[in-house]
């Protein structure tokens, strides 16, 4: 490998003007898609302080009943909302199996993390079962399959189509969050549970609403995402892993972390990849280790601002 | 207030070592699923009935518990592998390590089926001796491949196919050696067990196919300059060396060579960096073959440079998953299942019979040849097939037809020499299929 381990590392030096837009924009849709699948996670574990690592899992399941669905009837928009369904149903269920032992589940993060670590593997295999572990694909709808050149460069009408989808959809999340009878439990929630129950609401009925919101968040991410990435055994923990970094380095709890975040992963990603192709694993821990040893709560620290 | 502070900190410190902990345990692989196949019989039941004459507990040998009564039957042969005391009747273990699970997880099961499928086609060998197979999952993981095999050569394995995964292949091969057991590598592996006399590859090494692709591309296809892309393992770079070698050498320039990591799922920002040339070399397998072949397509690259590959990238067990993405890309191989002769013939019906829904491909033709192999080799072994050297030599001196032509080992190499086939992917009334070009040697 002599003769060839340099010259990847000597890409270093190849900075355009459209190699740094077209680097951007693979940053910005894999950072925006990261974020859908972030955002479920951070909302469960802003309201619940509930740790759910299945995430992983649903993205894998969801991402596999969209191409299962797309080759079948052939129309993705359906595909989509297959894989969204299936977020939300995934996620409920691991919401009612926790239910049966909820108090013990909630009051050990520990168990938490056992308890959906193991829901996770045992999806994961659930798909590696019906699908015999066969990476599966989707074909893009006419429109949505070509390319566009801006100057020397050629970036995938789908990654724009994505992307905007992922930003709707972020929009949604805020004016839910923010401007929503629905979102201003979720915040009390999160902020004072026992003084929100005392005010009459019923909080399992809006952790379930979280459950499968969060869910169909994640189902989304992989609808939207098997054009992207396919779907392939060992992405529960590829994205996992990603979506992690996101919200610990956005800030455990917080929307807007989690979205600042994911993109700055998204971007690190990009340009670790481009730049510094031999280090492209170790850039994203790289930003981890830099932001937490800045900022220990992350970018944004939701938990402690907010009492 | 300071101490409920202070256990939510160690509560999320421990968090963390939880998820870390959990993370590595998943990467460490929880396939183990040593499963035993008895090919010669029809139900499973049948090998306990075997078993019971010669070790103690055989109900349960059918079971994961291999362990149990393996050993017994191990030190009845080491006590008289060179008298000849009755090895008659005794089952012939072959151990198999194939990766179910991790990055190469989709190719352990169509695997799998092909070489029972192989085996079963004989019943005994050496007159009543029935074949026992243990499938073993190495989660593509060097690491788990050795633990396995070290357990395969415990249970006293008269032989061990062994890897999918260059770099199991590899890590498996001491330990094999040292205990003097054959090992045979079902399909294309990277060279560098040619020093190992113990070592049998049923294909020829993927450098080879690459490196005539590589003269191929550049003196006759005529082009002159190319990128060279691999994925960063075993494989990835051995096939894009040698498709270097092979195009250097033949007057062509190689401009850029990229070598993403291995598992990388979003190729953009490295297709993003792939400069003008004639064309472009990709040495991809698997899930990450599949996300590259599409996003060269996306990204607009199949339109601007003809895309040349390795075998594995465009394998007809991928192909109709790649879809459209991989029409048109050429690759230079050693199978492909559009190559006309009577024992592909014979394989295609077999797997076709067995699951139709799976097409024929260098993994499932590759574990039927060694299926080919094995009983040849296990036959004239007979009983001694437990004997290290006996075995060795047998499997040496084996030739036997294989879906791509009559096969023997090169006896400096271990490796299989033949044809290059090179093949492009093209759309036959919707259904993607190889289409051979040329012929290469």
């Amino acid at each position: 490998m002599d003769a060839m381990g340099n010259s990847h590392v000597a890409v270093l030096a190849a900075v355009t003007p459209d190699g740094v837009l077209l680097h951007t924009l693979i940053g910005l849709s894999f950072g925006l898609l990261l974020f859908l699948v972030a955002s479920g996670f951070t909302l469960t574990f802003g309201l619940a302080r509930f740790v759910n690592l299945s995430h992983g899992a649903t993205f894998l399941i969801a991402a596999h009943v969209a191409a299962q669905v797309d080759r079948r009837i052939e129309v993705f928009a359906l595909a989509v909302l297959a894989a969204a369904v299936t977020g939300v149903l995934v996620a409920l269920a691991v919401f009612g199996l926790a239910r049966l032992r909820w108090q013990a589940i909630t009051a050990d993060p520990t168990r938490q993390v056992l308890f959906t670590f193991g829901c996770l593997l045992v999806i994961a295999d659930v798909v590696r079962n019906r699908w015999d572990g066969i990476p599966q694909s989707v074909l893009l709808p006419s429109g949505l399959d070509g390319s566009f050149t801006i100057g020397n460069t050629t970036f995938p009408i789908y990654r724009v189509f994505a992307m905007g989808a992922a930003i709707a959809i972020a929009i949604g999340l805020w004016w839910l969050q923010e401007r929503t009878r629905f979102g201003a439990m979720v915040r009390a929630g999160a902020d004072d549970r026992e003084q929100l129950e005392a005010l009459g609401i019923r909080t399992d009925l809006l952790f379930l609403a979280v459950f499968a919101l969060a869910g169909g968040l994640a189902g989304l991410a992989g609808g939207l995402g098997v054009p992207l990435l396919g779907a392939s055994i060992g992405q529960e923990f590829d994205v996992l892993i990603l979506a992690l970094v996101a919200v610990v380095v956005g800030g455990l709890g917080s929307l807007k972390g989690a979205f600042i975040a994911s993109i700055l992963v998204g971007l690190v990603d990009a340009y670790g990849k481009a730049w510094l192709s031999t280090f492209a694993s170790f850039t994203i821990m790289a930003l981890v280790v830099l932001v937490l040893a800045v900022r220990p709560a992350g970018l944004v620290d939701r938990l402690s601002g907010a009492r | 207030m300071t101490s409920t502070q202070r256990n939510r900190v160690l509560s999320w410190r421990s968090l963390a070592a939880m998820c870390a902990l959990g993370l590595v345990v998943a990467a460490c692989g929880d396939g183990d699923e040593g499963e035993v196949t008895d090919t010669a019989g029809d139900s499973p039941a049948d090998v306990t009935d075997t078993t019971a004459d010669t070790t103690s507990g055989g109900a349960d040998s059918t079971e994961g518990s291999s362990n149990g009564t393996a050993p017994s039957t191990d030190a009845t042969n080491d006590a008289t592998s060179n008298d000849s005391i009755p090895a008659t009747g005794e089952p012939v273990r072959v151990g198999v390590i194939s990766s179910y699970t991790g990055n190469f997880g989709l190719y352990g099961n169509p695997m799998e089926l092909a070489l029972t499928l192989s085996l079963a086609s004989a019943g005994t060998i050496a007159g009543d001796r029935p074949i026992e197979v243990v499938f073993e999952d190495d989660a593509t993981d060097p690491a788990v491949a050795v633990e396995r095999a070290t357990k395969l050569v415990e249970d006293g394995a008269s032989v061990v196919v062994c890897c999918v995964n260059a770099g199991s292949t590899f890590a498996v091969a001491p330990v094999l050696a040292e205990a003097g057991v054959p090992q045979i590598t079902p399909i294309a592996n990277p060279l560098g067990l040619h020093e190992n006399p113990n070592a049998f590859v049923a294909a020829p090494s993927v450098n080879y196919d690459a490196e005539r692709l590589g003269t191929y591309a550049a003196e006759t296809l005529g082009y002159t300059t190319a990128v060279v892309l691999g994925m960063d393992m075993a494989y990835g770079q051995a096939v894009a060396q040698a498709f270097s070698d092979g195009f250097t050498a033949a007057g062509g320039e190689v401009v850029s060579t990229i070598l993403p990591p291995f598992g990388t799922q979003d190729f953009g920002s490295y297709l993003a960096e792939i400069p003008d040339a004639d064309v472009v070399f990709g040495g991809f397998a698997g899930a990450d073959g599949i996300a590259f072949i599409q996003q060269y397509d996306q990204f607009g690259l199949k339109d601007r440079m003809p895309l040349l590959a390795h075998g594995p990238l465009i394998t007809e067990l991928l192909l109709q998953a790649e879809g459209p993405a991989a029409i048109g890309t050429t690759a230079g191989f050693y199978y492909s299942s559009q190559l006309d002769n009577a024992e592909n013939d014979r394989f295609k019906a077999a797997l076709a019979d067995a699951n139709p829904d799976l097409p024929p491909s260098h993994f499932t033709a590759g574990s039927w040849a060694t299926g080919t192999v094995l009983l040849d080799a296990l036959e004239s072994a007979g009983t001694d097939a437990e004997d290290g050297d006996v075995m060795r030599s047998a499997i040496a001196n084996t030739t036997v037809d294989t879906p791509w032509g009559p096969i023997s080992f090169d006896a400096d190499t271990g490796y299989v020499f033949g044809p290059t086939y090179v093949y492009s992917v093209i759309d036959d009334d919707g259904i993607l299929r190889h289409q051979i070009d040329a012929t290469i040697g």
